[in-house]
């Protein structure tokens, strides 16, 4: 958990995602480290990152694979300025890559245009 | 002596007579016996293992007794050639003390068989220390039970995470998997929701599905019908552990004690279901700390009616919304707008300041801001990259 007191986590915020998730304390430090700089890669701010985590401490035991395969599936599907979306819908890190594909599909197939569908996912909360 | 010296380790007059009369050891002196005995469980407890451990071992691998230190110690060097400290070493072989009788051909054997199935360094590390049995199980049962998976539709990556999670599931009976993935489908779940539930959860292989679902039974006398709950458990399938499923009452509850009706509770839930993840501490906290921004107890409750993924947000980033949004002159539409704090704030600062150059934002005008990407274009022929980047 050092690594997210180096990224000016406070001791009550670790605690609180930890009642939440507590299969954080099975993470190393290291991938913490990685799944963090990937959030702050893509554009977002420290304030933006304690949001994220906060709200999704699932993100934390999600894999950095899987997350670096969902972020390439944003990309592909045309998605932009992420860090906009993630810190709207912290969840939607908890979605596969195949979920996301599917999903995108799914409206495709109901006629909804390329647009449409990026619309409603961004701006969307239930789905 | 050595019958004293056995019975004070805790060796029953059974097991001293069983080495006495197992070969090579019964070709043994007393006083030798006597010595390699306390040769090597000094050893041993040094490297704590326990009475009832050192029992376990001696009496499974009796030969051990006619080791000497330098050939246990040259054994512990191979473990640690494959990647397994002392300690390690010592955790394996309290657990399966047959690992002491093979060679390290036989045990690279198996390592290449996992490795052959496509699990990396790690995954094997893993696998023999949570379950040195793997050791005995054959070659064939092995690829039988990754088939299965295989066939059923797990990917490879899947199936891998599933048998590093539970490598006993490698000697599990084919039937006993089936009827447990009959048993969640039986609840209605697909095919594909059962890869990913298992996929998060391998443990589950291991319990009764309908035990763990008889938990969510809380949930229907509050009004939740099987279909919502499959959907709930569909979204979340995090829910499934335990240490959520035995508070399920206890969070509706608290929901319940902080002002929200029953139908709220349930479109809240159904809407933002990460909410029954979080502690129960976490969601009074979260409560009590949007009252303190100003706000009474209803007023909270009609905020994450509106907005539920407040019960998830930090503080800092809900309080920054709230300021901005009082600035701008909207702060009496946040009660019945909450749904305004989902959206990020530089987001919304950038299109504030854009609109502002050609109109003033006002109680008329507001849902200008929150327009989707298509609709802000088609007003104001600005793509989002030019508004963030200022280039207007």
């Amino acid at each position: 958990m050092d690594v997210l007191i180096r990224f000016g986590f406070t001791i009550e915020e670790i605690q609180n995602m930890m009642n939440s998730n507590e299969d954080i304390l099975q993470v190393d430090d290291s991938e913490i480290e990685e799944l963090i700089k990937l959030l702050k890669g893509i554009g977002c701010s420290l304030n933006s990152i304690k949001n994220i985590l906060s709200c999704n401490p699932f993100y934390l035991t999600r894999g950095l694979n899987s997350i670096k395969k969902l972020l390439n599936k944003f990309y592909e599907l045309g998605f932009s300025y992420l860090y906009i979306l993630f810190d709207s819908n912290p969840y939607i890190l908890n979605k596969s890559d195949t979920d996301l594909e599917e999903l995108y599909n799914q409206k495709i197939s109901e006629g909804l245009t390329k647009s449409e569908v990026l619309d409603f996912i961004q701006y969307n909360m239930f789905f | 002596m050595l019958d004293e010296y056995l019975e004070n380790i805790g060796y029953s007059n059974k097991q001293t007579s069983f080495f006495k009369k197992t070969y090579p050891i019964s070709s043994y002196s007393e006083s030798t016996l006597l010595y390699n005995f306390k040769t090597i469980y000094n050893f041993f407890k040094k490297n704590n293992v326990d009475n009832k451990s050192f029992i376990y071992i001696t009496t499974t691998v009796p030969t051990i007794i006619c080791e000497s230190i330098e050939n246990i110690k040259n054994k512990i060097h191979d473990f640690y050639l494959l990647g397994f400290n002392k300690l390690e070493f010592f955790f394996i072989l309290k657990n399966y003390p047959y690992i002491y009788s093979l060679n390290l051909s036989k045990i690279k054997q198996k390592f290449d068989q996992l490795y052959n199935l496509g699990f990396d360094k790690e995954n094997v590390h893993s696998i023999i220390i949570q379950y040195p049995s793997i050791f005995s199980c054959s070659v064939a049962n092995m690829k039988k039970a990754f088939q299965f998976f295989l066939k059923f539709g797990y990917s490879s990556l899947e199936a891998i995470f599933i048998f590093t999670n539970i490598p006993e599931l490698f000697q599990y009976d084919e039937d006993l998997i089936s009827k447990t993935i009959d048993d969640v489908k039986h609840f209605g779940f697909t095919n594909s929701d059962v890869i990913k539930i298992t996929s998060f959860l391998p443990e589950l292989f291991l319990s009764n599905f309908g035990k763990i679902l008889e938990k969510f039974q809380c949930l229907i006398e509050f009004g939740y019908t099987e279909k919502s709950i499959v959907s709930l458990i569909r979204k979340i399938p995090f829910i499934l552990k335990s240490e959520y499923l035995n508070l399920l009452d206890s969070k509706i509850d608290v929901l319940s004690s902080l002002g929200f009706f029953k139908d709220d509770i349930i479109l809240m839930i159904s809407h933002n279901p990460y909410i029954l993840l979080y502690s129960i501490e976490t969601l009074k906290d979260k409560f009590l700390s949007i009252q303190s921004l100003g706000y009474s107890s209803s007023d909270v409750v009609k905020m994450i009616q509106g907005c539920p993924f407040l019960f998830g947000y930090h503080i800092k980033s809900i309080e920054e919304k709230i300021e901005f949004y009082k600035e701008c002159g909207l702060g009496s539409l946040i009660v019945d707008e909450s749904k305004f704090l989902f959206y990020n704030l530089n987001f919304i600062k950038s299109r504030y300041q854009f609109i502002s150059k050609y109109e003033k934002i006002s109680m008329k005008n507001y849902f200008l801001l929150f327009l989707n990407d298509s609709d802000f274009y088609n007003k104001y022929s600005i793509t989002k990259e030019e508004l963030l980047k200022g280039d207007y």
